[in-house]
C-alpha cells in the first residue's frame, strides 16, 4: 500500500488538524469533543444540520459544514459510523434554540449511533428531527426501498436541507421538505477499480479484468451484479436506465450529479456525462441543473456514481443558492 | 471473580481478536466494507486503557466503563451493540463487589439480550445473534452440569452457529445488499463473536482458580 499517511491510525485527527488550520474561516473544531466540527461563523437562530459519518469519503462529510450548509459534522473511524459522542458535541455547539435535524446515511451503524445521539440530544430538551438518506437504488429494489444505503444523493439532502435552514425554516417543515426531495432522488454506483483502507492494506474487491461492479456502494462493498466493463457510453446507458427505471413517474426535469469515487479523471467524468445528458435529451427530460467532481469518494476507488433528483423550482433554488464549504462553494 | 479478573479476561479476550484480525478483515472485504477485525480491534484497545483504573473496583464498574469506551471508540454497528451488551452486563451484576457461578451466567444473558435488544437481529439473519443466541442457550441447558460443561455447550454450539451463517444469506447490515451472493461466505460479525466466546471459555479454563467461580 502507497499512501501518503504517517501512522494510518493517527491520519484521521492528522487530517482534520491540517484541515481546520487551512480554513479556520470555514470551520473548526468543538470544543467539546475532537471528532465534531462545526462552522465558524455563529448563527442566530436557526435550526442546527448536523451531518456525518465515516472518515475516508473526503470531501464527504467535513466539506460540507459552512454557509448554506450543514452547521456540524460528526467524524467517524475509516468507513465507520461516528459514536453518539462527536454527534451531540456537534449538536450542542451549534444549536440555537430552533432544533437539530440529523441527516445521515441508511447504514445499521450510523442509524444506531444517530438515533443513540437523537435520544440524548431529546432528553436534554433539544427538539430533534433525523433525515435518512436511503438513494441508493442499486442496494435494494423499489419495493425495499426504505432499505436502500445512502450514497452521492446525501450530499444533494446537505445542500438542499442547509440552504433551506439558512433561509428560516423551522424544524418540522424543513424534515418534511428533505423527506419530500430525496424521495425524488436515485443513485447508482460503478467502480472497476478497489479501494484500500488505511488501517488495513487490503484491496475492497478483486475484480477479473474486464470486469467491473454494478451497485457498489461508497465504502468499496461489493456491488449487486458484476457485469462486462463498458464504454462511456455503455455505463451511461446502463446507469441511466437503471436510475430512470426506478422513478414510478419518468420526471421531466432534473438535477444530476456525477460523482467520482476517487480516482476517476475529470475527463472520463465529463465524457460520462455528455453521453448521460445525450441520452436524456432524448428522453425529451430536462436537465435544469448538474454538478461534476468528487463529492464522496471511497479512497481511491476508480469508479464513478451518477445522482438524479426530480426537480421543481424550489429545489433549484435551494441548490443554486450560495453556500461555502471545503467540499462545495458557489455564490459566495 | 473479582474486577481485576474481570480486566484480566477483557485482556485475554482482546488478545484473540487481534490474533484473528487478519481473518476478521479478509471475511468482511467479501461482504462488508473491511474494516470488523479493525474495529472490534480498537474497541478492546480502548476497553482494556479505560478499565485499568477499575481494578480495584466491582466487575460492573468494570464492564459499564468496557461499554462506554467500546462505543466512543469504535461507533460503527458493533459499537452500540457491544456497548449494550457491556451495560446489560453490568446492569445485571449490579452492586456485587465479586461474581459468583450464577451471577457471571447473568452477566452472559445480559451480554445477550442487549445485543438482541440493540440490534433486533434473531437467528438465522446472518449476524453475531447466530452464534450469541445458540451459544446462550446452550450455556443456559447444560450449566446444571457444571459451569465448565456449560462453557463447552456453549462453544460449540457458538461454532456451529458461525458456520451456518455460511448457507445464510445476509438479511441485515452492509451484508445484506448483497443478499444470495453473500451465500458460501462466513458473517464476519458472527466469527468475532466466536472468537470472543471461545477466548472467554478458554479464559475459564486456563483459570480455574478464579474467585468464587468453580
Amino acid at each position: 500500500m502507497k499512501k501518503l499517511l504517517n501512522r494510518p491510525e493517527e491520519a484521521i485527527d492528522e487530517m482534520t488538524e491540517g484541515i481546520v488550520g487551512a480554513h479556520p474561516e470555514v470551520l473548526r473544531r468543538s470544543v467539546q469533543h475532537p471528532r465534531a466540527l462545526v462552522r465558524a461563523g455563529r448563527a442566530d437562530h436557526k435550526v442546527a444540520v448536523i451531518i456525518g459519518g465515516g472518515s475516508g469519503h473526503e470531501p464527504a462529510f467535513l466539506g460540507y459544514v459552512g454557509t448554506g450548509l450543514a452547521d456540524g459534522v460528526a467524524l467517524g473511524n475509516f468507513f465507520a459510523s461516528p459514536p453518539p459522542d462527536p454527534i451531540v458535541a456537534a449538536a450542542r455547539g451549534t444549536e440555537t434554540g430552533a432544533g437539530v435535524l440529523l441527516i445521515y446515511g441508511n447504514y445499521s451503524g450510523d442509524v444506531m449511533n444517530f438515533e443513540m445521539a437523537a435520544e440524548l440530544l431529546t432528553a436534554e430538551g433539544i427538539p430533534v428531527e433525523s433525515l435518512v438518506i436511503a438513494d441508493d437504488v442499486g442496494s435494494a429494489p423499489y419495493q425495499e426501498r426504505g432499505d436502500r444505503r445512502g450514497i452521492a444523493g446525501e450530499v444533494l439532502a446537505y445542500k438542499i436541507v442547509g440552504a433551506a435552514a439558512d433561509m428560516g425554516y423551522a424544524l418540522a417543515p424543513l424534515a418534511e421538505l428533505a423527506r419530500q426531495a430525496m424521495a425524488n432522488c436515485r443513485s447508482i454506483g460503478v467502480a472497476w477499480t478497489p479501494c484500500t483502507l488505511p488501517t488495513t492494506g487490503v484491496e475492497s474487491f478483486a475484480l477479473a479484468a474486464g470486469e467491473m461492479e454494478l451497485g457498489i456502494g461508497v465504502h468499496g462493498e461489493p456491488g449487486v451484479q458484476r457485469v462486462a466493463m463498458g464504454s462511456a457510453d455503455q455505463i451511461a446507458e446502463l446507469t441511466l436506465t437503471t436510475v430512470l427505471d426506478d422513478f414510478p413517474i419518468a420526471p421531466r426535469r432534473v438535477a444530476l450529479l456525477v460523482n467520482g469515487l476517487g480516482s476517476t479523471s475529470l475527463m472520463e467524468l465529463y465524457v460520462y456525462l455528455r453521453s448521460v445528458m445525450a441520452r436524456l435529451e432524448k428522453y425529451r427530460i430536462e436537465v435544469a441543473w448538474v454538478r461534476v467532481g468528487e463529492f464522496i469518494t471511497s479512497q481511491e476507488m476508480g469508479g464513478c456514481s451518477l445522482t438524479m433528483l426530480d426537480a421543481d423550482d424550489s429545489l433549484l433554488n435551494l441548490l443554486n443558492a450560495p453556500c461555502h464549504g471545503l467540499g462545495w462553494r458557489q455564490g459566495c | 471473580m473479582t474486577a481485576q479478573e474481570v480486566i484480566e479476561l477483557l485482556r485475554f479476550i482482546a488478545q484473540r481478536l487481534r490474533d484473528h484480525q487478519d481473518e476478521l478483515t479478509a471475511l468482511d472485504n467479501q461482504v462488508g466494507d473491511g474494516d470488523h477485525g479493525v474495529s472490534m480491534v480498537q474497541g478492546f484497545d480502548a476497553v482494556l486503557v479505560a478499565t485499568e483504573p477499575f481494578a480495584d473496583g466491582t466487575p460492573s464498574e468494570v464492564l459499564r466503563t468496557a461499554g462506554q469506551a467500546f462505543l466512543n471508540a469504535v461507533g460503527a454497528t458493533v459499537g452500540p451493540l457491544y456497548a449494550t451488551a457491556f451495560l446489560r452486563a453490568a446492569g445485571a451484576v449490579d452492586g456485587h463487589a465479586s461474581l459468583k457461578v450464577d451471577d457471571a451466567g447473568r452477566a452472559f444473558q445480559g451480554w445477550v439480550e442487549g445485543l438482541r435488544a440493540r440490534g433486533k437481529a434473531e437467528v438465522g439473519e446472518k449476524t453475531m445473534m447466530d452464534v450469541w443466541i445458540p451459544a446462550w442457550e446452550a450455556f443456559a441447558t447444560h450449566r446444571r452440569e457444571g459451569s465448565r460443561a456449560g462453557l463447552e455447550a456453549a462453544v460449540v454450539a457458538g461454532w456451529q452457529g458461525f458456520q451456518r451463517t455460511e448457507d445464510m444469506p445476509a438479511r441485515r447490515g452492509r451484508a445484506s445488499r448483497l443478499a444470495e451472493r453473500s451465500l458460501g461466505v462466513g458473517d464476519p460479525g458472527a466469527l468475532s463473536a466466536y472468537v470472543m466466546l471461545a477466548a472467554a471459555a478458554d479464559w475459564f479454563k486456563i483459570r480455574p482458580g478464579t474467585t468464587g467461580l468453580v
